[in-house]
């Protein structure tokens, strides 16, 4: 598991309560994010072949804008670039079926890995 | 302001304490006043307390409003700015983020631009429309990081302007500048 932590990666002088504040908070996010962006790749896979099936876009561009904010303010850049990845994909085309469910995958894919002690 | 006129305060004085105020000229106070109705010094008394960087809090916490809409960074923003000895209030969306400064009256806002219903830039817009919340340092924190957003939330009437991912270090630092400078213009 590949975990960049750019506010927890602290130095070496850096109070060990912040850490702890972003590690409780790194959780949280997971939890939740976790939930929605796998329920948003599911709704995909029960509508396959049309395009962003039962998911509103815009419902669904809002919690990946807000995801890709979160992560990468809890230590986790690689999902935010994920995230960031996807906003791309709804952006140009609504997003297709296949490459909207490819990129919320690996999206989901990567906040499992993350969750992982 | 007040307390200058009162004093007797030269034109220089006075318009400095406008500009600190949010207002750029005498024209442009007295519009902002008759705007919010207010005709007589005992309305000014009213609206605009004597210590126009709000409630001094003499040993209480200082406290920061914090208006996002996702629950994950308004718990990260409490749990930083707390452990700093601030008193964090919460909104989700920008009828909360105007609702909470005008009812508590905090000494800093810090707020999200991308919320549903009424979002950052109106509620920004809306702040700075009222003379009595003129001076209340605002902080945008946002994920917004497109061709001239920052410039557009400087010029609604924000203080600074932030881009997440943030650093946490370097948010707090913000937030103590922006205190500081809203502090001495107070003195």
């Amino acid at each position: 598991m590949r975990r960049d932590m750019s506010i927890a990666q602290a130095p070496p002088d850096c109070d060990a309560d912040l850490v702890a504040i972003i590690d409780e908070v790194r959780a949280a996010f997971l939890r939740t994010a976790r939930c929605q962006v796998e329920e948003a790749a599911r709704a995909l896979v029960t509508q396959a072949g049309n395009a962003v099936g039962r998911v509103d876009p815009t419902v669904l561009a809002r919690t990946i804008h807000t995801i890709k904010g979160t992560a990468g303010s809890v230590g986790l850049p690689n999902v935010s670039a994920a995230a960031s990845d996807v906003e791309g994909v709804l952006r140009r085309d609504a997003g297709s079926g296949a490459a909207l469910q490819q990129a919320l995958e690996r999206l989901a894919r990567l906040i499992r890995d993350s969750d992982t002690p | 302001m007040r307390a200058a006129i009162l004093q007797g305060a030269s034109a220089s004085t006075l318009r400095a304490a406008m500009h600190a105020g949010g207002c750029r000229s005498m024209r442009e106070t007295a519009l902002a006043m008759v705007a919010e109705g207010i005709t007589s010094l005992d309305e000014v008394n009213r609206v605009v307390p004597d210590d126009e960087a709000g409630p001094r809090r003499a040993g209480k916490a200082r406290r920061v409003a914090v208006v996002d809409d996702d629950p994950t960074m308004r718990l990260l923003l409490r749990l930083l700015l707390e452990r700093e000895g601030f008193e964090v209030l919460e909104g989700e969306n920008g009828e909360q983020a105007v609702a909470v400064v005008r009812r508590e009256r905090p000494e800093l806002l810090v707020i999200d631009l991308t919320m549903p219903g009424l979002d950052g830039y109106e509620a920004i817009g809306a702040i700075r429309r009222e003379l009595s919340l003129a001076r209340l340092p605002v902080i945008v924190l946002t994920a917004e990081n497109g061709p001239g957003i920052q410039q557009r939330v400087l010029e609604l009437g924000a203080d600074d302007y932030l881009v997440k991912p943030f650093d946490a270090g370097v948010l707090l630092a913000r937030v103590r500048a922006a205190l500081r400078r809203s502090e001495r213009l107070a003195a």
